[in-house]
């Protein structure tokens, strides 16, 4: 048991469910109960199918189980279960189909939120990682940011991708002039959870930087009403920071 | 090859935000403050002449917060007409312009925390549509649509 924790994905999954209950205390409906177990359920389900299809054997899904998390904490609560099937397909599929040297070339929830957004115009609300706040009135909204850093110990610490966080984070904060930012409940989560995934991010120190700068980029001029006046299409993005995630897993995806 | 490639990527970057901070000279949108009064303000290289005016709301209309989000989520306005906002949801609630979290499409709608029972307006003077949401929950949002 001890063994089995000590796999960062699996304290990934951990950190995820604290902060989904953090979320569940918060607004406690069985509404946000079950956004999530489908979106759990559903993930694990496409994952296995996909692995009998390809004949591979069983193992435990804790990647799409990762998915399942996130998927449920950043699409809106009010996601018909149709909608959140679609989503977990998608991103389910992105892994099998999407591919380059045995690798996943997208963040299989980015790619699956995004797209479900586009098809079905709804935003990716960021519901479960947006109320946290650092403030010291309120020990309940300090605990649940606090539980934030959770989910950077994993991906920082364990899984190595202190580069790209500190890259994206210095480059957003230089775009937008706003210090506040770098306290943010959304960017934190984005940086800690999203950001990092190890399957389709750089391992070496010069890409992870250069990675975690062009998305801040990317993710910042695309929600810049310069950037949308002038490119009409880019007021069709519903996410500017999976758009980005996405944009830039394409760039380096020969940089694994 | 791929040193190139990163030495092409940084420098491509470089020169974006450069040509971004340039650009954001040429670029200015009417900033409203929190009174509701116009400042037009017209790049340095095109003229000098700085352009400011009161605008007297024609018309009112009113949204509420409540616990389930904006009400109504969408409100379709003249230009000139003053949007309030009453937080009558029980909690702090953050209005912020689109898209979340950077909030960029209309800064003028950043128009920060609402306490509970407090109230903020805008005054619409230009045409457009207005997406915001509430920044500590943004599953909600709504639109201003001024025509």
């Amino acid at each position: 048991m001890r063994r089995f924790l000590r796999i960062p994905k699996i304290q990934m999954i951990v950190a995820l469910l604290f902060i989904y209950g953090s979320f569940l205390i918060h607004e406690l409906t069985w509404q946000n109960l079950l956004h999530l177990v489908l979106s759990i359920f559903f993930s694990v389900f496409f994952d296995l199918i996909f692995l009998k299809i390809k004949r591979l054997n069983l193992f435990f899904p804790s990647a799409a189980i990762v998915t399942g998390l996130i998927v449920g904490l950043i699409t809106p609560i009010s996601l018909p279960w149709n909608e959140i099937i679609i989503v977990c397909f998608l991103a389910s599929l992105s892994k099998q189909l999407l591919r380059y040297n045995q690798h996943h070339i997208f963040n299989p929830a980015g790619l699956g939120v995004f797209f479900g957004s586009l098809i079905f115009r709804h935003e990716v609300s960021w519901q479960a990682v947006s109320f946290q706040r650092p403030v010291f009135d309120n020990v309940f909204l300090f605990i649940s940011f606090i539980l934030l850093f959770f989910t950077g110990y994993v991906s920082q610490l364990k899984m190595r991708r202190f580069y790209n966080a500190l890259a994206f984070l210095l480059v957003y904060v230089l775009l937008s002039r706003n210090l506040l930012n770098l306290l943010d409940p959304t960017i934190l989560f984005f940086v800690f959870v999203m950001l990092p995934e190890p399957m389709t991010t750089p391992v070496k120190k010069l890409p992870q930087i250069l990675f975690g700068a062009i998305v801040a980029v990317f993710s910042f001029f695309t929600a810049h009403p310069l950037i949308v006046q002038t490119v009409p299409i880019f007021s069709l993005v519903p996410d500017g920071l999976i758009f980005a995630l996405l944009i830039g897993n394409l760039v380096f995806l020969k940089y694994k | 090859m791929s040193n190139k490639i990163l030495l092409i990527l940084v420098g491509a970057a470089v020169v974006g935000i450069g040509a971004y901070y340039f650009m954001n000279n040429q670029y200015k949108q009417p900033v409203m403050n929190p009174t509701g009064t116009p400042t037009i303000m017209i790049s340095p290289t095109v003229s000098q002449t700085v352009v400011t005016g009161t605008l007297k709301a024609m018309n009112e209309t009113t949204v509420t917060i409540t616990a389930s989000g904006f009400e109504p989520k969408s409100v379709k306005v003249k230009v000139g007409t003053k949007v309030v906002w009453v937080n009558k949801s029980g909690t702090d609630v953050s209005i912020n312009s689109a898209l979340h979290p950077s909030h960029l499409l209309y800064p003028p709608l950043n128009l920060g925390i609402v306490h509970n029972g407090d109230s903020v307006s805008l005054v619409f003077n230009m045409s457009g549509s207005y997406k915001y949401h509430d920044h500590l929950d943004a599953s909600h949002t709504g639109v201003v649509v001024v025509e």
